[in-house]
């Protein structure tokens, strides 16, 4: 028994390829920014910590003058993250036209998630040779509970990059499709996760230069 | 890849909604469930354990207990990992690595064995949730009948000092780690669909995921107590936290995953809102309900990851020995307690929200009225959620922070009862020359009115600095969350079963028993909680196991009203399995309650794709007494034959 | 439809009778709260901080009765008089969907009282110097006498000591003897610095209205004044550990010449012990001693040599 009245008339027809194509791409839209926002809100309270401790300077003890991480853990990790997410944000903002050549992104996509963990490699490996202790200072306490964090928001954008180029490999028409296979649902989910990983991996370069500035710029 | 069809056609392989092939289903024993989950995290724990004494063992930066805690830490990680894995999570995210599609599309499966395992159906998630959640509920409130009890006494009589704190600390914090969800859990993931006319969910396997993180979050947390418990309750403050034994670790790593449940969940519920509605399904034609639930999803995202950031600082306090909490090396108390109440204070209105929603979903049923005033419904609780992301200082204006601060959290703590005032306004316009049909649902309802404003009230008090100068840190406060959380969010979580559960199960709650319960519930719970406004005015702190002597006659009726409370949840217990087991299937009626909500109009329980076809909305929810028609009708698919793929 | 029963006149039938009800009840009760319980609220009127925050209680509870009452008269009266007839009656409510006056009057109503409690509420902390509560190291409403620089602070002071799980007390006027009792003069300007050695405690006077968080390495300090003799309770308030439920002392008023005996009795009893304390500081963490704190000698510590923390 249904309430439902299924005498329709023609006004009463939904394409419901199109409204599920609307949805999915709508929904990927929506997760990334909200992915963007919750990391965000992660790497604030960071932020939060890191400033409210410089003010606080509790024992005077928020920072020994002049510490910081080497400059050969830093800036590779910096620069690897920065040239990963702008190679790959410009070319994914490219392949998402009609019409793109799919090689670019693939490569792009592979180059990407490579640097990326190659950064967070660096992040890790360099978390045991920082020449200063943890608990040695707020600002050591600070650094050394955010960066490992960053390490692994680094391989999520690896991982993002990574599973974007294996279907592209494996179904080879999900980043150009034509006829029937654009109106899949696939195609939907592809493209959907396409911009939101150029969103995310975008997020990742800002928020690396972000916390160099915080860790390696400010005094 | 199938496609599915929903009407008529038949394709090899997949089935259809009317004709679902069972003979083709792998058994259950075949494929990753409960059990192999299980085995899961039994070896996930013992690699991260060993891996972690590995790891620390000549480290010298995890001296004294830090080697403990890393191991411990880590195991409990590796635990969750080996869960999911066993449970069939993260075969998908790994398949994709390789390229892979997903492999599980439309199917039906019968059989009670689908509640046990890993499933991307709502429905199927929403009642995994609804028995979790029940069954953590009654489990924490079993630790609270063993609080009463010792308080029977105004010295220790029952259990050593640190047992009690043991204890203490584990009640609060199932309830406000667990209860997060759950309304959210049950209700807002079997209906929101339903609600807004879609056939699915925006991302069903975070769905999954974050109910699976639950029953790791709730071991996790129990397992503390074998390894010391925690001494600081459910507001683990620092430096408490990082002097703590072991069992701190459970809590904290029980916390951190509760917090990802959240924050999965969250995104799962604003993608569908936004994006799943049915044409037609405008934004003023939302259920009070999903706004409800959409506004607290949307706090859960934003606010369960500075939780996420504490419990990890914490952790890495506890075992690189980090300095974070630690004023004598550059840290402060006072981060702790910022970072904490930051997410603490929006934690209690994801609590309340949800409850605010059903209440405000329901009286329009029980009254046979629209919904007085809905855009101003939607205003003030959209105003709740955005407002309780500027008072969570309140929770600190007897510790020391910078006193100029304390003036600006009253006004913005002071503020937030306009947006909860008018949720009351929406109520009593509801209500207004109604045609009341006082059913068990609706009984319920009156009674989280009569409740919250209880608390509500309360809750200005303790916002007026001078008068929190009293108030803080006793069992006023207790009071007032009890009556905030328990009296409005819990009895409208009851209310939401009684009225749902038709829906859901196909079976409907024993009236009689129903009422035995309420009016059992109402009457004790009141007798427990009120007197503990005047116990917290007379000089009682919180978390205490002794106190004054004269304030014993008041805890004693306290605690024996308190078992009169378990004795009401007994008869729950008692009316749910009488009524969805023992008893014999009943022919129901399709829709008891007379309502016009979307997701009366599909059969009780729904089948899997939920509507034949996408519902086109032509009016609103609430139109009782306007001569609107139904809701919606059904849409005819643009062409004949593939429905359209609704690929999971 | 007659004119008796028309929509208008059957709304001001049924707002008149809740009106009338709540009215009654308001004009019982708010009264009662105010003149009859108000008097003998918490947390009582021993010391200016116990009576202004019964004042608070009063005044708060006073403008939440008739809010209260007209809920539940609502409630009430909608349970009795706006029900269904019986079991089959179907018939569904009249279709309200809004009433603009009403919904801008009570968000107007609740938005006056709101704000009024707010400068209530300000006006209530400012006032009394803080009401009693922690204000910090620095305070900003203070009495007169007070001054941030320990020389010129006219007011009487007692260091709370909080730690796991007990509290001690330390008179930095009086060689910095340290007690474990609490005894305060009368009719005096008192200024409680709380800290604590280990984790957060909170220090509840409870007759003297005084909540102030003990935290380390943090002077928290709360104002007093006691109005006449008398004990009163001491609580932990907050959760500091197992034991925390024991943390609880009784402190003592009395007259300034009885204090004045007690406290050379406590010099005389503690003699030789007051030289051996370390010296009355505002916190007491490593550092704070001023050169106790060994970079060198801490394996947690840093590489670098800090310089050394200002005295």
């Amino acid at each position: 028994m249904s309430q439902l009245d299924d005498t329709a008339g023609d006004q009463l027809v939904v394409d419901s390829d199109a409204h599920e194509r609307k949805s999915v791409l709508g929904s990927y839209w929506t997760a990334s920014r909200l992915f963007v926002a919750a990391s965000t809100m992660l790497f604030g309270a960071g932020a939060f910590s890191y400033f409210y401790l410089h003010s606080l300077d509790n024992n005077s003890l928020w920072r020994a003058p002049g510490q910081r991480p080497s400059s050969f853990l830093s800036v590779p990790v910096l620069l690897l993250t920065v040239v990963a997410s702008l190679v790959y944000v410009v070319v994914a903002r490219r392949a998402e036209r009609p019409g793109a050549d799919g090689n670019d992104f693939r490569v792009a996509a592979g180059v990407a998630s490579v640097m990326l963990v190659v950064a967070a490699m660096i992040q890790f490996w360099g978390m045991r040779r920082l020449g200063f202790f943890p608990g040695s200072s707020g600002y050591a306490s600070v650094y050394v509970a955010v960066m490992p964090l960053f390490g692994v928001w680094l391989l999520i954008g690896a991982y993002w990059a990574e599973v974007l180029l294996a279907r592209s490999l494996r179904v080879r028409w999900v980043l150009a499709p034509v006829g029937e296979n654009a109106d899949s649902h696939e195609a939907a989910a592809f493209a959907g996760s396409l911009n939101g990983s150029r969103l995310f991996i975008g997020f990742l370069g800002l928020l690396s230069v972000v916390l160099y500035v915080m860790f390696s710029v400010l005094k | 890849m199938t496609i599915e069809t929903p009407v008529g056609e038949k394709v090899s392989g997949g089935g259809t909604p009317d004709e679902p092939v069972t003979t083709s289903l792998p058994s259950y024993w075949t494929r990753p469930n409960v059990l192999t989950g299980v085995v899961g995290a039994v070896i996930g724990y013992s690699i991260g354990h060993w891996f972690g004494n590995y790891v620390a063992a000549d480290n010298q930066q995890f001296q004294g207990n830090g080697q403990n805690d890393f191991a411990l830490t880590l195991g409990y990680l590796v635990a969750t990992l080996g869960w999911l894995a066993g449970l069939g999570v993260l075969n998908y995210p790994i398949a994709k690595m390789l390229g892979h599609r997903p492999d599980e599309t439309f199917e039906e499966d019968p059989r009670l064995s689908r509640y046990f395992r890993y499933t991307l159906d709502h429905k199927v998630v929403g009642l995994q949730y609804l028995s979790a959640m029940l069954f953590y509920f009654f489990a924490a409130g079993l630790f609270a009948l063993v609080i009463r009890s010792e308080l029977l006494s105004p010295t220790s009589h029952l259990l050593a000092p640190d047992t009690y704190v043991e204890v203490v600390g584990e009640h609060g914090t199932l309830m406000m780690m667990m209860m997060t969800s759950a309304i959210l859990g049950p209700f807002g993931n079997y209906l929101i669909p339903l609600m807004i006319g879609s056939r699915r969910m925006a991302f069903p396997r975070l769905e999954a995921l974050s109910f699976w993180l639950t029953p790791a979050a709730f071991v996790v947390l129990l397992s503390g107590l074998f390894v010391g418990g925690f001494p600081t309750g459910w507001t683990g403050y620092a430096p408490l936290a990082v002097q703590a034994k072991e069992g701190q670790d459970a809590y904290l790593v029980a916390f951190g995953l509760m917090a990802c449940s959240m924050i999965l969940a969250g995104f799962n519920i604003v993608a569908t809102v936004i994006n799943y509605r049915a044409p037609g399904m405008t934004w003023t034609r939302v259920p009070l309900f999903v706004w409800g639930i959409l506004v607290t999803s949307m706090l859960m995202v934003l606010a369960a990851p500075i939780l996420v950031g504490a419990t990890y600082m914490a952790l890495m306090d506890r075992t690189v020995q980090t300095a974070l909490f630690d004023v004598n090396h550059g840290g402060s108390s006072y981060l702790w307690q910022n970072l904490f109440w930051f997410f603490g204070h929006p934690e209690v209105y994801i609590l309340a929200l949800p409850g605010f929603g059903i209440a405000l979903e329901l009286l329009p049923v029980f009254a046979r009225k629209p919904a007085f005033a809905y855009r101003t419904a939607v205003a003030g609780m959209v105003g709740v959620g955005v407002l309780s992301f500027f008072v969570w200082q309140h929770h600190l204006f007897d510790s020391g922070i910078n006193p100029d601060m304390r003036p600006v959290v009253m006004f913005t703590t002071e503020l937030i009862s306009i947006p909860t005032g008018i949720i009351y306004l929406v109520a009593v316009g509801t209500l207004w020359r109604a045609k009341l049909r006082m059913t068990v649902p609706m009984l319920f309802i009156f009674g989280m009115l009569f409740n919250f404003l209880i608390g509500g009230i309360s809750g200005v008090f303790l916002s007026d600095v001078p008068a929190d100068g009293v108030a803080h840190g006793s069992f006023f406060v207790m009071a007032h969350f009890h009556y905030t959380i328990m009296g409005g969010y819990i009895f409208a979580f009851f209310a939401g079963i009684y009225y749902w559960l038709p829906k859901m199960m196909g079976r409907r709650l024993n009236d009689r028993l129903g009422k035995v319960h309420f009016w059992l519930m109402f009457v004790a719970f009141n007798s427990t909680f009120l007197p503990l406004f005047a116990v917290g005015q007379l000089g009682m702190p919180r978390r205490v196991f002794e106190y004054a002597q004269r304030l014993q006659a008041l805890n004693v009726w306290v605690s024996i009203s308190a078992f009169a409370l378990g004795l009401s949840m007994l008869v729950f217990v008692f009316n749910f399995l009488k009524s969805t087991i023992i008893d014999d299937k009943v022919e129901l009626v399709e829709n008891p309650w007379q309502s016009r909500g979307l997701e009366w109009t599909v059969p009780s329980p729904p089948p899997r794709l939920n509507f034949p076809s996408i519902p086109i909305v032509t009016s609103g929810p609430y139109e009782y007494g306007t001569g609107a028609g139904p809701m919606a009708v059904l849409s005819v698919p643009a062409s004949a034959g593939a429905e359209g793929e609704v690929l999971l | 439809m007659s004119p008796a029963s028309s929509p208008s006149n059957v709304n001001r039938f049924h707002l008149t009778r809740i009106l009338v009800v709540w009215l009654v009840l308001s004009l019982i009760l708010t009264p009662l709260v105010y003149f009859v319980w108000g008097p003998n609220m918490p947390p009582g009127d021993m010391a200016n901080n116990a009576k202004d925050q019964q004042f608070d209680n009063t005044v708060l509870s006073t403008v939440a009765t008739p809010v209260v009452l007209f809920i539940w008269v609502y409630l009430g009266y909608a349970l009795i008089f706006f029900r269904r007839k019986d079991a089959s009656d179907e018939e569904d409510g009249p279709p309200i969907k809004g009433h603009l006056g009403f919904q801008v009057g009570w968000v107007g109503l609740t938005t006056v009282i709101v704000l009024s409690l707010f400068v209530f509420g300000t006006y209530e902390l400012v006032g009394p110097n803080g009401a009693g509560t922690g204000s910090g190291s620095s305070p900003i409403w203070t009495p007169a006498g007070y001054s941030g620089v320990a020389k010129y602070n006219k007011l009487f002071q007692v260091q709370v000591i909080g730690q796991q799980w007990r509290w001690t007390f330390r008179y930095p006027a009086y060689q910095g003897v340290e007690t474990t009792q609490l005894v305060i003069p009368e009719g005096v300007q008192i200024q409680f610095n709380t800290t604590s050695l280990d984790v957060i405690h909170s220090f509840w006077a409870y007759e003297l209205g005084v909540k102030a968080d003990a935290v380390p390495g943090v002077n928290n300090i709360a104002f007093a004044v006691a109005e006449r003799p008398g004990t009163f309770q001491i609580r932990c308030a907050e959760l500091c550990g197992p034991l925390h439920g024991a943390m609880s002392s009784v402190g003592v008023v009395v007259s300034p010449t009885a204090f004045n005996t007690w406290i050379a009795g406590q010099l005389v009893l503690h003699g030789e012990v007051i030289p051996l304390l370390p010296p009355y500081a505002p916190t007491y963490l490593p550092q704070s001693d001023g050169g106790l704190y060994d970079p060198g000698q801490d394996p947690l510590g840093p590489d670098l040599t800090l310089p050394s923390p200002a005295p």
